[in-house]
């Protein structure tokens, strides 16, 4: 939860993602505002939307219930803001630790990065679990989602240039399908849990593997 | 749950007719209502039993339960297969999920689980026999395309076909959950990974 609440990431021409704001140009206000959206994922993540009050999470900030309205208008708006905030700081630690990983290997990268921090997400973690239903459309339709699927085209199509990803392929499209198929099998491993056969985890890796990886050169001909 | 109720009929003894029938009836009542607020009596005279004569085919609610889910999920796999029968194999695994999603209508108790209604099910159903007899009959399926040249040859077919597993799996479960929310940028997009995945390069 490092970036709750700041500015979003801004993306350079690599696709990279540049620092977040500086915590010393933070504004008191802005810091209020940070401050409850880190109880609220903590909240919400623990208890779901329905057995959290907004006043537990204004006493829990050391606000008034009506100090935190000033901030979100209704319980309903500071839940939305909590979800989006846990996603986006989860997806920004994805796409920085994964800077590094060859393209046939980032999005099943990015899954174990996501997997292995889930933990540290709690509202995340409990909308993919299917425990806020409403809440789900909402994850899937996030702007840092589009981010992350945006650095996905922008790795595949720098890959093409050198020649490690096969040169018919839509950088676009890919990373389309590769999102749903991502937040998909996030889904399923949350809610399956560990169970997965590691056949299956080596079939995954194989298929992005063998979508990308141009043809040896015999089958050119 | 056509093949089941087809399945050899003639050479069926009374016992099995009567162990199908609470199976449908547990697969719809649980299907409707789920398990905490099904009960076995009600099952039992819906099956014209006494609940005593239904726990000798059934030995708990859990047992019955458990039974009813494999059982829809192996109808619906089987359902899935017949659709796909014939599909060239470009299109296989895009149309698998398109008519899973649609048998799911006839298949409540299935729908159910995947819907993440009855928790528990979820590593069961995921880890259940006919599945993975799924998994193997699209890795078949791969290797007789790979040697009609239809599909890429540096592709471990049995190898994918375990990921085609997963990732089936996985979609069944968004589509379901969001109830069909995927955008059509989505649909486009996992459509073309399943192209690339298997088409020979240009």
């Amino acid at each position: 939860m490092t970036d709750v609440a700041t500015a979003p990431a801004e993306k350079d021409g690599h696709g990279e993602v540049t620092g977040t704001t500086a915590g010393s140009a933070e504004t008191k206000g802005e810091r209020t505002r940070r401050r409850l959206l880190e109880i609220a994922i903590a909240r919400f993540g623990e208890r779901g939307y329905r057995a959290t009050s907004v006043s537990e999470v204004a006493r829990a900030a050391g606000l008034t219930q009506a100090a935190v309205y000033a901030y979100f208008p209704s319980k309903e708006a500071l839940f939305d803001a909590a979800v989006d905030a846990d996603a986006a700081s989860a997806i920004e630690e994805t796409m920085t630790k994964t800077l590094d990983t060859p393209a046939n290997a980032l999005v099943p990268m990015m899954l174990f990065v996501l997997v292995g921090n889930i933990d540290h997400h709690p509202l995340v973690r409990r909308v993919l679990a299917g425990e806020e239903t409403d809440a789900l459309q909402r994850l899937i339709d996030l702007p840092a989602l589009a981010d992350l699927t945006a650095s996905i085209a922008d790795r595949v199509r720098a890959a093409q240039v050198t020649g490690d990803v096969r040169h018919d392929l839509d950088p676009e499209l890919f990373s389309n399908g590769a999102e749903a198929i991502l937040v998909s099998l996030l889904m399923s491993i949350v809610q399956v849990g560990s169970s997965t056969a590691t056949r299956r985890q080596i079939g995954v890796v194989s298929i992005f593997d063998t979508v990308l990886r141009p043809p040896p050169p015999a089958e050119n001909l | 749950m056509t093949d089941l109720a087809e399945r050899d009929l003639t050479t069926e003894s009374k016992g099995e007719r009567t162990r199908r029938r609470i199976l449908e009836i547990a697969i719809e009542r649980f299907g409707d209502r789920g398990y905490r607020a099904t009960s076995v009596s009600e099952i039992a005279r819906a099956a014209g039993l006494t609940q005593a004569a239904s726990y000798a085919y059934f030995g708990s609610k859990e047992t019955l339960f458990q039974a009813a889910v494999d059982t829809d999920a192996e109808g619906l796999i089987e359902d899935v297969a017949a659709q796909v029968a014939g599909v060239p194999i470009d299109a296989l695994i895009p149309s698998v999920i398109v008519y899973a999603v649609m048998s799911l209508a006839d298949h409540p108790l299935a729908r159910r689980v995947l819907a993440g209604k009855e928790p528990d099910e979820i590593p069961r159903l995921v880890e259940l026999p006919s599945i993975r007899l799924f998994g193997d009959l699209i890795g078949e399926q791969l290797q007789l395309a790979q040697q009609r040249g239809e599909v890429r040859q540096d592709l471990d077919a049995s190898v994918v076909a375990a990921g085609i597993e997963s990732l089936v799996m996985g979609l069944l479960f968004t589509t379901v959950q969001t109830g069909g929310a995927a955008t059509e940028r989505h649909q486009i997009g996992v459509v073309a990974a399943f192209d690339l995945m298997i088409r020979p390069p240009r």
